[in-house]
């Protein structure tokens, strides 16, 4: 088992055969192009393989789709990661920010930035390279209601942790951005900039997110190994999740990005980026010009 | 479902909006004053439904300060870009909706003209940017300015709270609107005008900001644009009424309600 999230050790009531006892299979959401009857499998993010019915399949003979619902929304924290938060600390008290902030600052990735597993994504003519910054959502499974009067206290652990679903392994693309003053609309979400993982764990008795703190990383890009990452939850996610119902709710179906690394490798027009979010699952995407989205190298998408 | 780019010439009718009646959505037109005419030709008193979001958004894109006189109004200097931002779709309600004012010292309502795609592009010239345009309706971008943090500013706890995006009550094609850079833009808080513009003040105009905003994204059908708001902020509180009119679009009309008080649509 790798370092990083605990997938699968506590899988207490998870259906399992005999001979696969060992093996750190986890109950996950998936949807397959060509198969709209598939709605969950279980899921080895180690060695990328699906179990689902009697079959064993692997990631690389399938198209995911997009394991999010149409009309959703997803938001993501800027300084859930400590990394983030730490480098923009001495900047908080000065102009343009004058003191660091008080509620969660979130950024929305629209629906046109988000891509499947395996994807290529197409980069406008005048972007050189983009920062690849990997990310873990949480997905909610009910509604994450606001509180009234803006309280944190009213709901106890336990009824926050039972909104989230599932944990979604993502990547979140952007130019680079030196300030974070205004809304980040042409850095971050430009048409693709959102590749996601093939599928969602699910959190029910898989995942202690209470627990949950660093999530760890590795950035390929052309097959090698090009940044080996950890991140730090900066507060506990019952704090952040706490902090931002105090002014609005997250819908059942929307998810939260939990941070966005400092240091992100970049990568340009051609890369085949792979990276692994170290017990959840790949996320891998190819850079290619918009001219040249649909040509037909497209074929070996799964190709190493 | 994104509307569909012909659903004017397909139903024969001017403007189009959605409500909750009896257990269900459905599709709706205006009648006369008091009432509306549902799909299947049932008449029903306005008071008989929820309206909703006149159409099902897509994505949400709203323009800050881009009225040079709201933006010197709080003294902020226009600017040279356009400030946009997202909104989530928590953030939306409907036309007669009550409005949740969380506790805070100032809460501006903000009429704005609410720009509806219906044809999808990328990279769309301003020549041809009206060409996308499926209608427009009234929307009301409330703020609660006391949360305002120079952060991704303006930041979601001012600007994303549930509901408190009111839209409508009708989408109004596109067709019917000689040039939506000469409509007068007013607000009134219990009968009183405390915000009147015109569209044609705006800094950045719709073939612009259309333009703009395709330089960075694929806009899609559904997608809705919030134009920005005039001059003329003031705090409201419990049991205001808010009306937003915009000339030839429509009056979206909104009652305020504090958090933990109760309040009854005496419409």
């Amino acid at each position: 088992m790798h370092k990083g999230m605990n997938v699968g050790h506590k899988h207490t009531h998870m259906t399992q055969r005999p001979d696969e006892k060992d093996e750190p299979f986890a109950r996950a959401t998936l949807r397959l192009w060509g198969a709209p009857f598939v709605e969950r499998a279980l899921v080895n993010p180690e060695t990328q393989s699906i179990r689902w019915e009697t079959q064993s399949i692997s990631l690389a003979d399938v198209r995911p789709l997009v394991p999010l619902e149409h009309g959703k929304d997803v938001y993501g924290l800027v300084f859930g990661f400590q990394s983030m938060w730490e480098a923009y600390a001495a900047d908080m008290h000065q102009a343009p920010y004058q003191r660091p902030p008080e509620k969660p600052v979130l950024f929305i990735k629209p629906e046109t930035t988000w891509m499947p597993y395996g994807a290529r994504i197409p980069l406008a003519e005048d972007v050189q390279e983009v920062m690849i910054r990997p990310t873990i959502g949480l997905v909610f499974g009910i509604d994450f209601p606001a509180s009234p009067f803006g309280q944190e206290e009213d709901l106890d652990d336990q009824a926050i942790f039972a909104t989230v679903s599932g944990v979604l392994p993502a990547v979140d693309l952007s130019l680079p951005q030196s300030s974070l003053y205004r809304p980040p609309f042409a850095s971050m979400s430009r048409d693709g900039f959102l590749p996601f993982g093939p599928w969602a764990i699910e959190t029910y008795e898989q995942i202690s997110l209470a627990s949950l703190q660093t999530i760890h990383y590795t950035v390929s890009i052309n097959g090698l190994k090009a940044h080996e990452g950890v991140e730090y939850l900066r507060l506990p996610i019952i704090n952040m999740l706490r902090q931002i119902r105090t002014f609005m709710t997250l819908k059942a179906g929307d998810v939260l990005l939990l941070g966005v690394p400092l240091e992100a490798p970049r990568a340009r027009l051609g890369d085949r980026v792979e990276v692994e979010l170290h017990g959840l699952g790949p996320v891998k995407f190819t850079l290619v010009s918009r001219s040249q989205l649909f040509e037909p190298e497209r074929r070996s998408m799964h190709a190493p | 479902m994104r509307p569909d780019p012909h659903v004017f010439e397909r139903l024969g009718v001017p403007r189009i909006g959605r409500v909750f009646y009896q257990g269900r959505i459905v599709t709706a037109v205006p009648y006369d004053e008091t009432h509306i005419r549902l799909m299947d030709g049932t008449i029903v008193c306005e008071e008989e439904v929820s309206f909703l979001p006149p159409f099902e958004p897509g994505t949400i894109i709203a323009l800050g300060l881009n009225y040079a006189d709201h933006a010197s109004e709080l003294s902020f200097k226009p600017p040279s870009e356009p400030i946009i931002f997202f909104k989530g779709k928590n953030a939306l309600s409907g036309h007669r909706a009550i409005v949740m004012r969380p506790p805070a010292e100032m809460v501006h309502y903000e009429g704005e003209l609410a720009v509806v795609i219906g044809r999808s592009g990328y990279h769309i010239l301003e020549k041809d940017a009206m060409a996308h345009v499926l209608g427009y309706t009234v929307a009301n971008d409330f703020a609660v300015r006391d949360m305002l943090e120079n952060y991704y500013r303006p930041n979601l706890p001012v600007k994303n709270r549930d509901g408190m995006t009111p839209i409508g009550p009708w989408l109004t094609a596109a067709s019917m609107i000689s040039d939506p850079l000469k409509l007068t833009i007013e607000t009134t808080v219990n009968g009183q005008t405390v915000q009147k513009g015109s569209t044609g003040d705006m800094i950045f105009g719709i073939s612009e900001i259309i333009a703009l905003i395709s330089r960075v994204l694929t806009l899609r059908a559904g997608d809705v644009i919030l134009t920005g708001t005039p001059k003329g902020a003031i705090n409201v509180g419990h049991g205001d009424r808010v009306r937003v009119h915009i000339e030839g679009v429509g009056t979206l009309d909104n009652t305020i309600c504090e958090e933990g008080r109760t309040c009854h649509t005496s419409l």
